[in-house]
């Protein structure tokens, strides 16, 4: 019978040692002694790990100490210097009085398992996208590495911490759903880096689930597509441009037809005065076609700076003419700047001519739709100051709230529903900084606006 | 028989003067609003057989007066014409309920002609 387990202890497919309470190895199988040097009679920390002292953590000492089976993983050297990767299984041996004698200790070797996971260790550290494993509470357990490279060490900080600088979980959480419902769900977020930078992804999670079937943590990975986005937005502005010009060259034409008609009819009927309204008619409808032509060319990139001598006032004197007409048909009271002291200034004439086109337009909108005031204004002054040329336009119309305000200056951005080509005040930004300057915006709602342009005085920017 | 009476709402000065200077040439009279709540206010206090509306008025939109005179039994039998730069598929889709189609919608530039006959043919119908 001795023989037969002897047979079938040395049979066993993994190391199988004895160990005592000095973790002497008093037994050994055939498969130890054939790979491991100075089998029997040895400590298990010599003949294993090549030690002269037991590891900080044994499984076999703990097993004596209470005098349950235990496990960890190791990685240990065998005879011929070959590392290889174990799982440990230790187990209390008594006597007959119940106390513990021995300690069986069992070691599995796992090195190709161990590399398989190395593998998929690999996968999930290198995988092109941001990944992240999070408990119920969203926070976050694991992440690859290039999470790590942008979002920093997670540090067990929530997810809404460490994506988008948040105090509490988003409003619609794609992890929080899955540990709901155990199903995978996706969504488009913006996050922020470390360094500021705003990402666009697309999420998707997927369940993690324990022994017993639970969600027991989820999986939510994070792909990158802010080139994808502003691709997007870039063709979605174009469609925009290309829909707010029809618009807007639709009203102008019938502008020009209404124009056309009243000098038809007038000089049929011998009538001046109704010529002279077609005339103007016209002349405004025209003035505005090409106003918006520009507009379209500055957006579309197609118009190369030309720098001049500019004589400012009269440059002011020729943008307040362009929108007199309508300025007087609305009602509104237009105030040019009094006297030639502005001076000079090199700059773009016609680039400049548009900006205060664009800005005294918006003003007088502005007055046009404001309901609140007996009588309307807009203004135009220039001076110079701390070597500036200070264009400022001042209007008692409906004024912004602070989101309108935000925006004015963003393509497409209009607050006068199908009535603006939101192209105006975009353009007129681009002007002021292609000449190294900017429009700052003061706005109240009701109460009325005032853009002030700045420009360098001097050569250059 | 008396003139037709038409009021031309529509923001952009030159397009209501236009409208309303061809209208008043063909014999109606007409009124002009530069704003939908002045337009309901001339609904409110004169009598009108034709509606010409531009729906993208500031403020209160065309297409919200469009669709409140729709729904006013006072206006239960006021055809509309709507003058519009948007394209017509896009008119109603912000509508949240049916609405009843305007009497014919026209896309600027107006088309002289085919504006005048369709409003005589409008006016025709519902007289």
């Amino acid at each position: 019978v001795e023989d037969f387990y002897r047979t079938l202890f040395d049979a066993i497919p993994a190391y199988v040692t004895v160990q005592d309470g000095n973790l002497r190895i008093t037994e050994a199988n055939r498969r130890f002694t054939r790979d491991f040097a100075d089998g029997v009679g040895t400590e298990c920390y010599r003949s294993y790990k090549r030690r002269d002292r037991p590891c900080e953590v044994c499984p076999v000492l703990l097993s004596f100490g209470d005098g349950q089976p235990h496990m960890s993983e190791e990685k240990v050297t065998t005879r011929d210097g070959r590392v290889i990767s174990t799982v440990v299984h230790t187990s209390p041996i008594r006597d007959e009085t119940g106390r513990i004698v021995s300690v069986m200790e069992v070691s599995t070797d796992v090195t190709g398992l161990k590399q398989l996971q190395e593998e998929y260790r690999t996968l999930f550290t290198e995988a092109p996208c941001y990944i992240s494993v999070q408990d119920r509470g969203l926070r976050i357990l694991e992440a690859n590495r290039r999470f790590r490279d942008d979002f920093g060490e997670p540090a067990e900080r929530h997810c809404y911490e460490v994506y988008k600088h948040r105090d509490e979980p988003c409003l619609v959480c794609p992890v929080a759903k899955t540990f709901e419902d155990g199903g995978t769900h996706t969504s488009e977020e913006e996050v922020t880096a470390l360094d500021g930078r705003q990402i666009c992804t697309l999420v998707s999670t997927a369940p993690l689930r324990g022994p017993s079937g639970e969600v027991a943590a989820v999986m939510e990975m994070s792909a990158n597509v802010t080139e994808l986005r502003q691709v997007q937005s870039q063709l979605a502005s174009l469609g925009m441009v290309v829909g707010s010009i029809s618009h807007g060259i639709k009203g102008l034409l019938n502008g020009l037809g209404g124009g056309v008609y009243l000098m038809d009819t007038g000089f049929a009927k011998q009538d001046l005065a109704r010529v002279r309204t077609g005339w103007e008619m016209t002349k405004r409808n025209v003035d505005r076609i090409r106003g918006m032509v520009l507009n379209v060319l500055y957006y579309a990139r197609d118009r190369e700076m030309q720098r001049e001598e500019v004589d400012l006032a009269a440059l002011a004197e020729d943008a307040v003419s362009v929108v007199r007409s309508r300025a007087e048909q609305a009602g509104v009271a237009l105030a040019a700047p009094a006297g030639p002291s502005a001076g000079r200034l090199s700059a773009d004439p016609r680039a400049l001519h548009s900006l205060l086109v664009n800005l005294l337009e918006n003003s007088l909108d502005a007055c046009r739709v404001d309901r609140k005031k007996e009588s309307h204004r807009v203004s135009l002054g220039i001076e110079r100051a701390d070597g500036e040329v200070l264009f400022t336009v001042e209007d008692n119309g409906v004024g912004m709230d602070r989101e309108t305000r935000e925006k004015v200056f963003s393509a497409f951005f209009s607050s006068k529903g199908m009535e603006g080509t939101g192209l105006g005040l975009f353009i007129a930004s681009r002007i002021a900084s292609a000449h190294g300057g900017r429009i700052d915006v003061e706005s109240r709602l009701d109460v009325g606006s005032r853009f002030t342009v700045r420009l360098p005085a001097a050569v250059g920017g | 028989v008396s003139a037709a009476r038409v009021l031309v709402v529509d923001d952009e000065p030159d397009a209501a003067l236009y409208l309303s200077t061809l209208l008043s040439d063909e014999g109606f009279v007409t009124r002009m609003a530069g704003d939908a709540p002045t337009a309901a206010e001339l609904l409110a206090s004169e009598t009108f057989d034709l509606l010409i509306l531009d729906v993208q008025l500031p403020g209160t939109t065309g297409l919200r007066l469009y669709l409140d005179i729709e729904a006013d039994p006072r206006f239960a039998g006021l055809p509309v014409i709507i003058v519009t730069g948007v394209a017509t598929f896009q008119l109603f889709d912000r509508a949240c309920r049916p609405v009843r189609a305007p009497a014919a919608v026209f896309e600027k530039p107006v088309d002289q002609e085919r504006f005048l006959a369709t409003v005589n043919s409008v006016l025709a119908g519902s007289r």
